[in-house]
């Protein structure tokens, strides 16, 4: 009797000891740990956009304590109606994205692109990186839509990677989404030394033309010809195009202040910690650390390389054809990449440092907004190019 | 006036032919007349059988339309409401069964397809409008012969390689994308180069727009400007020159940038002055005071 309810005790513990994180711990969910440190160190200790990647990087830490999968306790992110999981639907469904974009253009002033509508061209030539790197996915042997799955990234928007990849790679989308957002945060360290390298010290010292003033009339009328013109020509951009522009209707129309101040607070605030966890989440080693996504992440830097220095090239491309006065400063090419606001800001600091009085920020706001408007336009023709 | 005149009529043209090739939402996508050894009912019977497809992304429900087998008597048989069954998911079929006994069910309608002559059926909305229809010829009434659309949907119709109830009629590969661009675009330079053109298209747009708008608005502004001036008594001479094109003036440039310079200068997480939280000594305290843990002695009031 007694040595049975021994014998009982210790099948309960080892039973119990079957179920903790350590009887299912290995190499990836450690490294996976480590990554994981890694961006926490980086959003609080370096202060890189610590709004994404405090909650990616805890993220990726709930999504790597191991446990018995075999039991199906519902509890990791890919099984069906775990708690993760039903968080997730918004990144596999792609819900999240269009909400960030309806806070993003509750919160982005076009001014500066209404000033000086040249400006728009820059934003355009950045999405270069999106092809280029298109291109070099397909050298490496991958199928077109998760090529074009995969270039996004060079869009430089977490939400807009995110959404095409659950349309054309779903399988991809946690490394697309975590290369993404670790690229947008990296921003200052990967743009300022092809900045310099393509710009001489004469065209960082140009100074713009000071932007005019816009009228409340014309920016209203932003968002309705903007929509109009971007969706009529690529209608798969409507989710996100039309939530980036109806947020910044509820801004500029002055009678939805409630809405706007929604838009861009409460609920963005409350997407972001739900993409930003749930995405952290899905790199859950036995799904997630696979050659492919480390490949993922090298043709993500390679596609920031590339946007980044088409846009100060076509900048300089541009200059040619500019009248003296009118031309633009190459370090505002950088901006087309649509890393709201930290290009622009790139752009301010690193004009700030050969001219302590020449400030860019408001020039760099154009291209950057641009960005946004032609990273979502790529996006929509690679989904419907690609969408099958 | 003409010139805008002109580029509306082009615009629309363009959209007419465009929309022209639009497709109907649901079609008639298949039909077998003589059907003597394939797909056989519920009842195990075989008889002429009609497919019908719904083109779209939605789920659409066919409860309240008719079918019929006549131009001129469209809604010879209506598809009963209320059946759940009538509902077509997205890219997806629904056979019915032309037996002419409409009494078996919602997909049994009440006329026959015959042999050995030419058909037609009819698909009509629940106010009896002509949504679809398709001609079968003679020819195409052998026995298990089907005759529908090449391709599901589609505009193309002819006799089928083999009959497909309730599945597509060219078996659709799903990476046909991939396939098709990686057999005709194989580096991405096609892709590539149509994406950029996009891209730049829809921003030149952008910038085509508020180039334009831009001057526009700059006109009122100026003319605003004079009117309001005009009114005060004041000569359009005295008009700073700053307002010129309606840029911002130097002075409110100096001001913003200094206002940066000074924001960047001055602005610090970590603050300056010492915050010191110092201990205050009191000897009373209500949360140690006895008397509010006491009953209070009634007061003998004097009058």
């Amino acid at each position: 009797m007694e040595t049975g309810f021994f014998t009982f005790l210790a099948d309960n513990l080892k039973e119990f000891l079957s179920y903790t994180a350590f009887a299912h711990i290995t190499w990836g969910h450690a490294i996976m740990m480590l990554v994981s440190f890694f961006f926490l160190w980086l959003g609080i200790a370096k202060k890189f956009e610590p709004m994404l990647l405090v909650p990616i990087g805890f993220g990726i830490l709930v999504g790597n304590i191991p446990f018995n999968e075999a039991k199906g306790l519902m509890l990791g992110i890919y099984e069906d109606n775990s708690v993760l999981n039903i968080l997730y639907s918004g990144v596999r469904q792609g819900w999240y994205p269009p909400l960030i974009f309806l806070g993003i253009g509750a919160m982005t002033d076009f001014s500066a692109l209404i000033s000086n509508p040249k400006l728009v061209l820059v934003g355009a030539a950045a999405q270069m990186g999106i092809f280029g790197a298109y291109i070099i996915a397909l050298l490496f042997g991958f199928e077109p839509n998760q090529a074009g799955a995969t270039a996004i990234i060079g869009g430089a928007d977490g939400p807009t990677a995110i959404f095409l990849s659950s349309k054309l790679a779903p399988d991809l989308m946690g490394a697309i989404a975590i290369a993404a957002y670790s690229y947008m945060a990296l921003v200052p360290v990967i743009q300022p030394p092809i900045m310099r390298a393509l710009t001489n010290k004469k065209e960082r010292l140009i100074r713009m033309k000071p932007p005019r003033a816009v009228s409340e009339t014309e920016k209203i009328l932003f968002p309705i010809i903007g929509l109009l013109l971007t969706t009529l020509l690529v209608p798969s951009g409507l989710p996100l195009l039309g939530m980036l522009f109806l947020g910044n209707i509820l801004k500029e129309s002055g009678v939805t202040r409630r809405l706007a101040e929604t838009a861009r607070g409460p609920l963005i605030d409350t997407i972001t910690i739900l993409l930003g966890l749930t995405v952290g989440a899905s790199t859950q080693a036995t799904q997630f650390l696979t050659p492919t996504s480390i490949l993922i992440f090298f043709l993500g830097a390679l596609s920031f390389v590339i946007a980044t220095a088409s846009g100060v090239l076509f900048v300089k491309f541009f200059n040619i054809f500019l009248k003296e006065g009118n031309k633009i400063n190459p370090l505002i090419g950088n901006s087309g990449v649509s890393a709201v606001p930290d290009s622009a800001r790139i752009s301010q600091h690193l004009g700030l440092e050969y001219d302590k009085t020449n400030h860019l920020l408001m020039h760099a706001m154009g291209p950057n907004v641009a960005g946004v408007i032609g990273s979502a336009v790529a996006a929509g023709i690679l989904l419907g190019f690609l969408y099958s | 006036m003409k010139f805008i005149i002109k580029v509306s009529g082009a615009i629309l043209l363009v959209f007419s032919i465009i929309n022209a090739s639009a497709q109907a939402k649901l079609t008639i996508n298949e039909v077998m007349v003589n059907n003597q050894s394939s797909y056989v009912d519920q009842y195990g019977n075989r008889s002429a059988w009609i497919e019908i497809y719904n083109n779209s992304g939605t789920s659409s429900n066919l409860a309240g339309w008719y079918l019929s087998n006549d131009r001129n008597e469209p809604k010879k048989y209506l598809i009963a409401k209320g059946d759940k069954n009538t509902v077509i998911g997205p890219r997806q079929f629904l056979v019915f069964w032309a037996d002419g006994n409409g009494t078996r069910g919602t997909f049994y309608t009440n006329f026959t397809l015959k042999s050995g002559v030419e058909n037609s059926v009819w698909l009509s909305d629940a106010n009896g409008k002509i949504k679809d229809s398709l001609i079968i010829p003679e020819s195409a009434s052998l026995p298990d012969l089907s005759y529908g659309r090449k391709v599901d949907g589609g505009l193309e119709t002819g006799v089928l390689n083999y009959p497909t109830p309730n599945i597509n009629n060219l078996p659709v590969n799903q990476d046909a994308a991939n396939i098709k661009f990686k057999k005709n675009d194989p580096f991405g330079i096609g892709m590539t180069i149509t994406a950029v053109m996009v891209v730049f298209s829809a921003l030149i747009l952008l910038f085509i727009a508020f180039k334009l708008s831009g001057k526009l608005f700059i006109r009122l502004g100026r003319k605003k400007h004079k009117d309001s001036l005009a009114n005060k008594g004041e000569t359009a001479a005295k008009s700073s020159s700053s307002d010129k094109d309606g840029e911002m003036s130097g002075e409110i440039v100096a001001a913003i940038a200094s206002v940066i310079y000074q924001l960047q200068n001055s602005s610090h997480d970590i603050e300056n002055t010492i915050l010191t939280i110092e201990k205050r000594v009191s000897n009373y305290s209500p949360w140690s005071s006895k008397i509010y843990g006491l009953r209070q002695i009634p007061q003998v009031r004097n009058k």
